[in-house]
Protein backbone atom coordinates (compact mmCIF):
# COMPACT_ATOMS: atom_id res chain seq x y z
CA UNK A 1 0.00 0.00 0.00
CA UNK A 2 3.03 2.44 1.02
CA UNK A 3 4.92 1.71 -2.57
CA UNK A 4 1.65 1.93 -4.16
CA UNK A 5 1.06 5.83 -2.52
CA UNK A 6 4.88 6.55 -3.07
CA UNK A 7 4.20 5.57 -6.77
CA UNK A 8 1.25 7.67 -6.89
CA UNK A 9 3.01 10.65 -5.70
CA UNK A 10 6.29 10.55 -7.77
CA UNK A 11 3.92 10.23 -10.46
CA UNK A 12 2.06 13.68 -9.55
CA UNK A 13 5.20 15.48 -8.98
CA UNK A 14 7.08 14.47 -12.25
CA UNK A 15 3.96 15.52 -14.00
CA UNK A 16 3.87 18.89 -12.58
CA UNK A 17 7.61 18.76 -13.49
CA UNK A 18 7.31 18.23 -16.55
CA UNK A 19 4.43 20.51 -17.42
CA UNK A 20 5.81 23.16 -15.88
CA UNK A 21 9.23 22.97 -17.88
CA UNK A 22 6.85 22.80 -21.05
CA UNK A 23 4.73 25.71 -20.32
CA UNK A 24 7.92 28.06 -19.11
CA UNK A 25 9.81 27.04 -22.63
CA UNK A 26 6.17 27.57 -24.73
CA UNK A 27 5.90 31.20 -22.91
CA UNK A 28 8.79 32.83 -25.06
CA UNK A 29 9.36 30.01 -27.32
CA UNK A 30 12.85 31.13 -27.53
CA UNK A 31 14.55 27.95 -27.38
CA UNK A 32 12.81 26.99 -30.69
CA UNK A 33 14.15 26.10 -33.43
CA UNK A 34 12.62 27.38 -36.30
CA UNK A 35 11.53 25.49 -39.37
CA UNK A 36 13.85 25.35 -42.00
CA UNK A 37 13.54 25.77 -46.17
CA UNK A 38 16.82 25.91 -47.89
CA UNK A 39 17.22 27.49 -50.80
CA UNK A 40 19.90 29.21 -52.88
CA UNK A 41 20.64 32.27 -54.53
CA UNK A 42 18.51 32.91 -57.94
CA UNK A 43 15.95 30.24 -56.30
CA UNK A 44 12.61 30.30 -54.45
CA UNK A 45 12.13 29.48 -51.14
CA UNK A 46 8.61 28.65 -50.38
CA UNK A 47 7.71 28.92 -46.79
CA UNK A 48 4.06 29.04 -45.65
CA UNK A 49 3.40 32.33 -45.01
CA UNK A 50 5.49 33.59 -48.24
CA UNK A 51 8.22 33.51 -50.88
CA UNK A 52 12.00 34.54 -50.52
CA UNK A 53 14.37 35.02 -52.88
CA UNK A 54 18.00 36.06 -52.71
CA UNK A 55 18.39 38.01 -56.37
CA UNK A 56 21.88 39.63 -56.48
CA UNK A 57 24.98 39.86 -53.64
CA UNK A 58 27.19 42.46 -54.41
CA UNK A 59 30.27 43.51 -52.08
CA UNK A 60 31.62 46.98 -51.29
CA UNK A 61 33.40 49.32 -49.59
CA UNK A 62 31.19 52.14 -48.69
CA UNK A 63 27.59 52.79 -48.99
CA UNK A 64 26.42 56.00 -49.52
CA UNK A 65 23.44 57.72 -48.07
CA UNK A 66 20.43 58.84 -50.24
CA UNK A 67 21.05 62.09 -48.94
CA UNK A 68 23.96 63.66 -50.98
CA UNK A 69 25.17 65.90 -48.09
CA UNK A 70 26.21 62.98 -45.67
CA UNK A 71 29.31 61.34 -45.19
CA UNK A 72 29.71 58.21 -47.06
CA UNK A 73 29.58 55.07 -44.88
CA UNK A 74 32.99 53.04 -44.97
CA UNK A 75 32.98 49.00 -44.00
CA UNK A 76 34.67 47.70 -40.92
CA UNK A 77 35.16 44.34 -42.86
CA UNK A 78 33.37 44.13 -46.01
CA UNK A 79 29.76 45.42 -47.19
CA UNK A 80 27.51 42.80 -48.54
CA UNK A 81 24.83 44.28 -50.54
CA UNK A 82 21.96 41.19 -50.25
CA UNK A 83 19.15 42.04 -52.48
CA UNK A 84 16.39 40.26 -51.50
CA UNK A 85 12.95 39.70 -53.12
CA UNK A 86 9.73 38.76 -50.80
CA UNK A 87 5.99 37.69 -51.78
CA UNK A 88 3.32 37.21 -49.03
CA UNK A 89 0.86 34.31 -49.67
CA UNK A 90 -2.00 34.76 -47.25
CA UNK A 91 -1.89 38.25 -45.66
CA UNK A 92 -0.12 41.57 -44.99
CA UNK A 93 3.10 40.52 -43.67
CA UNK A 94 6.22 42.14 -41.96
CA UNK A 95 9.60 40.27 -42.93
CA UNK A 96 11.82 41.55 -39.60
CA UNK A 97 14.12 38.43 -39.60
CA UNK A 98 17.25 38.73 -41.76
CA UNK A 99 20.33 37.53 -40.74
CA UNK A 100 24.07 36.08 -42.45
CA UNK A 101 25.19 33.33 -40.70
CA UNK A 102 28.85 32.06 -41.25
CA UNK A 103 30.21 29.09 -41.44
CA UNK A 104 31.08 28.87 -37.78
CA UNK A 105 27.57 29.47 -36.91
CA UNK A 106 28.21 33.24 -35.84
CA UNK A 107 25.40 35.49 -36.95
CA UNK A 108 25.18 39.02 -38.28
CA UNK A 109 22.55 41.28 -38.48
CA UNK A 110 22.02 44.05 -41.04
CA UNK A 111 24.45 47.51 -40.53
CA UNK A 112 22.15 50.00 -39.15
CA UNK A 113 24.44 53.00 -40.21
CA UNK A 114 24.67 52.06 -43.43
CA UNK A 115 20.83 53.18 -43.91
CA UNK A 116 19.97 49.79 -45.91
CA UNK A 117 16.54 47.84 -45.23
CA UNK A 118 16.07 46.27 -41.96
CA UNK A 119 12.81 44.84 -42.30
CA UNK A 120 10.35 44.69 -45.22
CA UNK A 121 6.37 44.44 -45.91
CA UNK A 122 4.67 42.26 -48.76
CA UNK A 123 1.17 42.00 -48.80
CA UNK A 124 -0.20 38.95 -50.49
CA UNK A 125 1.19 38.33 -54.51
CA UNK A 126 2.79 41.99 -54.17
CA UNK A 127 6.63 41.36 -54.42
CA UNK A 128 8.20 43.35 -52.33
CA UNK A 129 12.00 43.94 -53.14
CA UNK A 130 15.07 45.43 -50.41
CA UNK A 131 18.70 45.41 -49.77
CA UNK A 132 20.06 44.84 -46.40
CA UNK A 133 23.69 45.84 -46.15
CA UNK A 134 25.76 43.49 -43.82
CA UNK A 135 29.34 44.71 -42.59
CA UNK A 136 30.81 41.29 -42.27
CA UNK A 137 34.63 40.39 -41.29
CA UNK A 138 37.00 39.91 -44.67
CA UNK A 139 37.60 36.20 -43.44
CA UNK A 140 34.08 35.49 -43.02
CA UNK A 141 32.82 35.39 -46.28
CA UNK A 142 32.91 32.27 -48.08
CA UNK A 143 29.64 29.99 -47.27
CA UNK A 144 27.69 32.83 -45.97
CA UNK A 145 24.10 32.26 -45.59
CA UNK A 146 20.88 34.12 -45.26
CA UNK A 147 18.17 33.39 -42.74
CA UNK A 148 15.34 35.00 -43.50
CA UNK A 149 11.78 35.16 -42.11
CA UNK A 150 8.72 36.77 -39.87
CA UNK A 151 11.61 37.00 -37.18
CA UNK A 152 10.46 38.44 -33.47
CA UNK A 153 9.63 42.29 -32.95
CA UNK A 154 11.05 41.84 -29.55
CA UNK A 155 14.04 38.98 -29.99
CA UNK A 156 16.73 38.33 -32.37
CA UNK A 157 15.62 35.19 -32.46
CA UNK A 158 12.84 33.15 -35.15
CA UNK A 159 11.16 31.77 -32.58
CA UNK A 160 9.94 28.18 -33.76
CA UNK A 161 8.92 30.08 -37.39
CA UNK A 162 9.16 28.91 -41.02
CA UNK A 163 12.39 30.56 -42.06
CA UNK A 164 13.97 30.95 -45.23
CA UNK A 165 18.10 29.30 -45.06
CA UNK A 166 19.86 30.55 -48.71
CA UNK A 167 23.51 29.90 -49.68
CA UNK A 168 24.45 32.63 -51.27
CA UNK A 169 26.89 31.17 -53.17
CA UNK A 170 29.93 32.72 -51.94
CA UNK A 171 33.38 30.72 -52.50
CA UNK A 172 37.08 30.84 -51.05
CA UNK A 173 37.63 32.75 -54.41
CA UNK A 174 35.39 35.46 -53.45
CA UNK A 175 36.56 35.69 -50.02
CA UNK A 176 40.02 36.50 -50.96
CA UNK A 177 39.34 39.31 -53.70
CA UNK A 178 35.90 40.61 -52.55
CA UNK A 179 37.92 42.54 -49.38
CA UNK A 180 40.25 44.25 -51.99
CA UNK A 181 37.15 46.38 -53.59
CA UNK A 182 36.64 49.65 -53.50
CA UNK A 183 33.29 50.21 -54.64
CA UNK A 184 30.40 52.48 -53.63
CA UNK A 185 26.66 52.19 -53.74
CA UNK A 186 24.04 54.14 -53.34
CA UNK A 187 22.00 53.23 -50.21
CA UNK A 188 18.94 51.40 -50.86
CA UNK A 189 15.98 50.11 -48.58
CA UNK A 190 12.89 48.35 -49.70
CA UNK A 191 10.59 49.06 -53.56
CA UNK A 192 7.90 47.93 -55.06
CA UNK A 193 9.65 47.54 -57.99
CA UNK A 194 13.35 45.71 -58.36
CA UNK A 195 15.92 47.91 -57.36
CA UNK A 196 18.84 48.44 -59.51
CA UNK A 197 22.41 48.89 -57.92
CA UNK A 198 23.51 52.28 -58.72
CA UNK A 199 27.26 53.15 -58.32
CA UNK A 200 28.60 55.85 -56.75
CA UNK A 201 32.21 57.78 -57.87
CA UNK A 202 33.09 59.38 -54.14
CA UNK A 203 34.73 62.55 -53.66
CA UNK A 204 37.12 63.43 -50.98
CA UNK A 205 35.47 66.94 -48.77
CA UNK A 206 37.57 69.26 -46.65
CA UNK A 207 37.43 68.17 -42.78
CA UNK B 1 -8.12 -6.79 -16.17
CA UNK B 2 -9.64 -7.31 -13.15
CA UNK B 3 -13.48 -6.64 -12.14
CA UNK B 4 -12.14 -5.00 -9.11
CA UNK B 5 -10.08 -2.81 -11.04
CA UNK B 6 -13.09 -0.90 -13.13
CA UNK B 7 -15.28 -0.77 -9.89
CA UNK B 8 -12.86 0.90 -8.12
CA UNK B 9 -12.22 3.07 -10.22
CA UNK B 10 -15.75 3.66 -11.45
CA UNK B 11 -15.80 7.42 -10.44
CA UNK B 12 -12.40 8.55 -11.18
CA UNK B 13 -12.29 6.72 -15.10
CA UNK B 14 -15.18 9.12 -15.92
CA UNK B 15 -13.20 11.94 -14.80
CA UNK B 16 -10.37 11.45 -16.64
CA UNK B 17 -11.63 13.23 -20.24
CA UNK B 18 -13.37 16.61 -18.13
CA UNK B 19 -9.86 16.76 -16.13
CA UNK B 20 -7.87 16.90 -19.57
CA UNK B 21 -10.11 19.17 -20.89
CA UNK B 22 -9.72 21.27 -18.34
CA UNK B 23 -6.42 20.85 -17.94
CA UNK B 24 -6.20 21.91 -21.98
CA UNK B 25 -8.47 25.06 -21.64
CA UNK B 26 -6.15 26.18 -18.53
CA UNK B 27 -2.77 25.65 -21.05
CA UNK B 28 -4.39 27.49 -23.71
CA UNK B 29 -3.72 31.03 -22.96
CA UNK B 30 -1.61 31.81 -25.18
CA UNK B 31 -3.78 31.13 -27.88
CA UNK B 32 -5.46 34.64 -27.01
CA UNK B 33 -2.81 36.77 -26.95
CA UNK B 34 -0.76 35.06 -29.94
CA UNK B 35 -3.20 34.25 -32.24
CA UNK B 36 -6.74 35.86 -31.42
CA UNK B 37 -5.40 39.08 -30.76
CA UNK B 38 -3.02 38.90 -32.86
CA UNK B 39 -5.24 38.64 -36.17
CA UNK B 40 -8.95 40.36 -37.24
CA UNK B 41 -10.78 37.67 -35.52
CA UNK B 42 -13.49 40.11 -33.75
CA UNK B 43 -16.35 41.23 -35.76
CA UNK B 44 -17.75 44.24 -34.54
CA UNK B 45 -20.37 44.86 -37.00
CA UNK B 46 -21.10 44.00 -40.43
CA UNK B 47 -23.25 45.33 -43.57
CA UNK B 48 -24.05 44.62 -47.62
CA UNK B 49 -22.97 46.67 -50.24
CA UNK B 50 -24.83 50.32 -49.49
CA UNK B 51 -25.87 49.58 -45.80
CA UNK B 52 -24.56 51.24 -43.09
CA UNK B 53 -22.54 49.09 -40.33
CA UNK B 54 -22.83 50.88 -36.88
CA UNK B 55 -20.34 49.71 -34.17
CA UNK B 56 -18.44 50.83 -31.35
CA UNK B 57 -15.17 49.79 -30.46
CA UNK B 58 -13.78 49.80 -27.14
CA UNK B 59 -9.76 50.04 -26.94
CA UNK B 60 -7.31 51.58 -24.86
CA UNK B 61 -5.80 55.15 -25.44
CA UNK B 62 -2.95 56.81 -23.13
CA UNK B 63 -5.43 57.49 -20.30
CA UNK B 64 -7.20 54.24 -20.04
CA UNK B 65 -10.00 52.49 -21.85
CA UNK B 66 -12.51 54.33 -24.05
CA UNK B 67 -14.25 53.69 -26.95
CA UNK B 68 -15.29 55.16 -30.54
CA UNK B 69 -18.56 54.81 -32.16
CA UNK B 70 -18.80 55.31 -35.67
CA UNK B 71 -21.09 54.04 -39.17
CA UNK B 72 -19.63 53.17 -42.16
CA UNK B 73 -20.91 52.48 -45.20
CA UNK B 74 -19.39 50.96 -48.79
CA UNK B 75 -20.50 53.21 -51.42
CA UNK B 76 -18.38 51.48 -54.33
CA UNK B 77 -15.16 49.86 -55.63
CA UNK B 78 -13.79 50.85 -58.49
CA UNK B 79 -10.52 50.64 -60.11
CA UNK B 80 -7.48 53.32 -60.90
CA UNK B 81 -4.10 53.09 -62.88
CA UNK B 82 -2.68 55.95 -60.22
CA UNK B 83 -1.28 55.30 -57.33
CA UNK B 84 0.86 57.33 -54.78
CA UNK B 85 4.31 56.63 -54.88
CA UNK B 86 5.29 57.27 -51.32
CA UNK B 87 9.21 57.91 -52.04
CA UNK B 88 8.26 59.94 -55.08
CA UNK B 89 5.20 61.86 -53.75
CA UNK B 90 3.54 61.72 -56.45
CA UNK B 91 1.17 59.59 -58.19
CA UNK B 92 2.62 56.70 -60.67
CA UNK B 93 1.15 53.50 -61.87
CA UNK B 94 0.84 50.17 -59.88
CA UNK B 95 3.88 47.74 -60.66
CA UNK B 96 3.62 45.20 -62.90
CA UNK B 97 0.99 42.32 -62.33
CA UNK B 98 -0.37 44.49 -59.56
CA UNK B 99 -3.86 46.30 -59.96
CA UNK B 100 -4.96 49.41 -57.64
CA UNK B 101 -8.60 49.08 -55.93
CA UNK B 102 -10.07 52.04 -54.81
CA UNK B 103 -12.59 51.74 -51.66
CA UNK B 104 -15.26 54.31 -51.47
CA UNK B 105 -16.42 54.70 -48.29
CA UNK B 106 -19.29 57.10 -46.53
CA UNK B 107 -18.68 57.69 -42.89
CA UNK B 108 -21.63 58.99 -39.71
CA UNK B 109 -19.94 59.87 -36.58
CA UNK B 110 -20.17 62.44 -33.36
CA UNK B 111 -17.54 65.19 -34.05
CA UNK B 112 -15.44 64.02 -30.80
CA UNK B 113 -14.95 60.30 -31.93
CA UNK B 114 -11.21 59.54 -32.47
CA UNK B 115 -11.09 58.17 -35.89
CA UNK B 116 -7.63 58.68 -37.03
CA UNK B 117 -5.18 55.94 -37.71
CA UNK B 118 -7.20 53.43 -39.27
CA UNK B 119 -6.49 50.73 -41.43
CA UNK B 120 -8.83 49.63 -44.76
CA UNK B 121 -8.67 46.27 -46.10
CA UNK B 122 -9.64 44.22 -48.63
CA UNK B 123 -10.43 40.47 -48.79
CA UNK B 124 -10.36 38.28 -51.81
CA UNK B 125 -12.76 35.60 -52.71
CA UNK B 126 -9.87 33.32 -51.55
CA UNK B 127 -9.66 34.95 -47.81
CA UNK B 128 -7.02 36.78 -49.00
CA UNK B 129 -6.41 39.66 -47.05
CA UNK B 130 -4.61 43.13 -48.61
CA UNK B 131 -4.08 46.57 -46.46
CA UNK B 132 -4.08 49.82 -47.56
CA UNK B 133 -0.37 51.56 -47.24
CA UNK B 134 -0.15 53.41 -44.20
CA UNK B 135 1.99 55.14 -44.85
CA UNK B 136 0.75 56.48 -47.66
CA UNK B 137 -2.49 56.90 -46.10
CA UNK B 138 -2.19 57.78 -42.71
CA UNK B 139 -5.83 58.69 -41.66
CA UNK B 140 -7.45 56.31 -44.45
CA UNK B 141 -10.67 56.84 -42.77
CA UNK B 142 -11.30 60.90 -41.72
CA UNK B 143 -11.74 63.96 -44.59
CA UNK B 144 -8.14 65.13 -46.11
CA UNK B 145 -6.90 67.73 -43.15
CA UNK B 146 -9.86 67.43 -41.17
CA UNK B 147 -9.32 64.39 -39.27
CA UNK B 148 -11.33 65.44 -35.82
CA UNK B 149 -9.93 64.57 -32.20
CA UNK B 150 -6.31 63.67 -31.56
CA UNK B 151 -5.63 59.97 -29.36
CA UNK B 152 -3.92 61.18 -25.97
CA UNK B 153 -0.38 59.82 -26.04
CA UNK B 154 -0.11 59.89 -22.24
CA UNK B 155 -2.16 59.88 -18.75
CA UNK B 156 -1.69 63.74 -18.56
CA UNK B 157 -3.07 64.53 -21.83
CA UNK B 158 -6.47 65.88 -22.70
CA UNK B 159 -8.83 64.22 -24.45
CA UNK B 160 -10.77 65.09 -27.63
CA UNK B 161 -8.03 67.97 -28.55
CA UNK B 162 -8.27 69.08 -32.32
CA UNK B 163 -5.60 70.27 -33.95
CA UNK B 164 -6.71 74.36 -35.27
CA UNK B 165 -8.39 73.99 -38.35
CA UNK B 166 -8.49 70.50 -38.18
CA UNK B 167 -12.14 69.92 -37.11
CA UNK B 168 -14.15 66.89 -38.56
CA UNK B 169 -17.71 67.38 -40.12
CA UNK B 170 -20.98 64.30 -38.93
CA UNK B 171 -21.08 62.81 -42.28
CA UNK B 172 -18.19 62.62 -44.89
CA UNK B 173 -16.86 60.34 -47.60
CA UNK B 174 -13.60 58.54 -47.99
CA UNK B 175 -11.30 57.25 -51.32
CA UNK B 176 -8.49 55.05 -50.51
CA UNK B 177 -6.70 53.25 -53.11
CA UNK B 178 -5.46 50.12 -51.99
CA UNK B 179 -2.87 47.39 -54.12
CA UNK B 180 -4.20 44.00 -55.38
CA UNK B 181 -2.91 41.56 -57.82
CA UNK B 182 -4.45 41.48 -61.10
CA UNK B 183 -7.13 39.32 -61.37
CA UNK B 184 -8.54 38.90 -58.15
CA UNK B 185 -12.08 39.46 -56.95
CA UNK B 186 -12.81 41.39 -53.91
CA UNK B 187 -15.51 39.91 -51.77
CA UNK B 188 -15.26 42.48 -48.37
CA UNK B 189 -13.91 45.44 -47.56
CA UNK B 190 -12.68 45.60 -43.69
CA UNK B 191 -11.87 48.72 -41.57
CA UNK B 192 -10.08 47.92 -38.59
CA UNK B 193 -8.05 50.62 -35.47
CA UNK B 194 -6.56 47.34 -33.74
CA UNK B 195 -6.62 43.82 -33.92
CA UNK B 196 -8.99 41.73 -33.13
CA UNK B 197 -11.81 44.28 -33.64
CA UNK B 198 -12.90 45.21 -37.61
CA UNK B 199 -16.00 46.02 -39.01
CA UNK B 200 -17.04 43.87 -42.58
CA UNK B 201 -18.62 45.37 -45.69
CA UNK B 202 -19.75 43.27 -48.15
CA UNK B 203 -18.94 43.66 -51.65
CA UNK B 204 -21.70 41.97 -53.25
Amino acid sequence: MRARRTTTVLSVLAAVTVGHLIASRAETGLGDKPFVTSASEGRVAHLVYGDVEVTDVTPAKYVVPQVSTELARMAGGVYLLVSVKATATREPTTFRGAYLVDQSGRQYRASAKAECALLVESGPGIPAYAVYCFDVPTDRLAGLRLEFGRGSLTYSTFQGDAIADIDLGITAADQRSWPKTDDAYLAESTSLAPIELESVTLTETGS
Amino acid sequence: MRRGWWRENRFWLPALPLALAGLLLASSYNVKEYWYDNGLHDELASAGPGTFASATDHYDDGRGPTSRTFSVRLAALGTTDVYPDEEDRGPGRPPKGVGAVVVYLDWEAPTDQVLRGCTVSVVDDQGRRYDVDTSTFVNSCTPEGHAGPQAPFGSTDERGTVPEGEERRETWSTRTVILVPLGREITQVRVWWETPDYVQLSAS
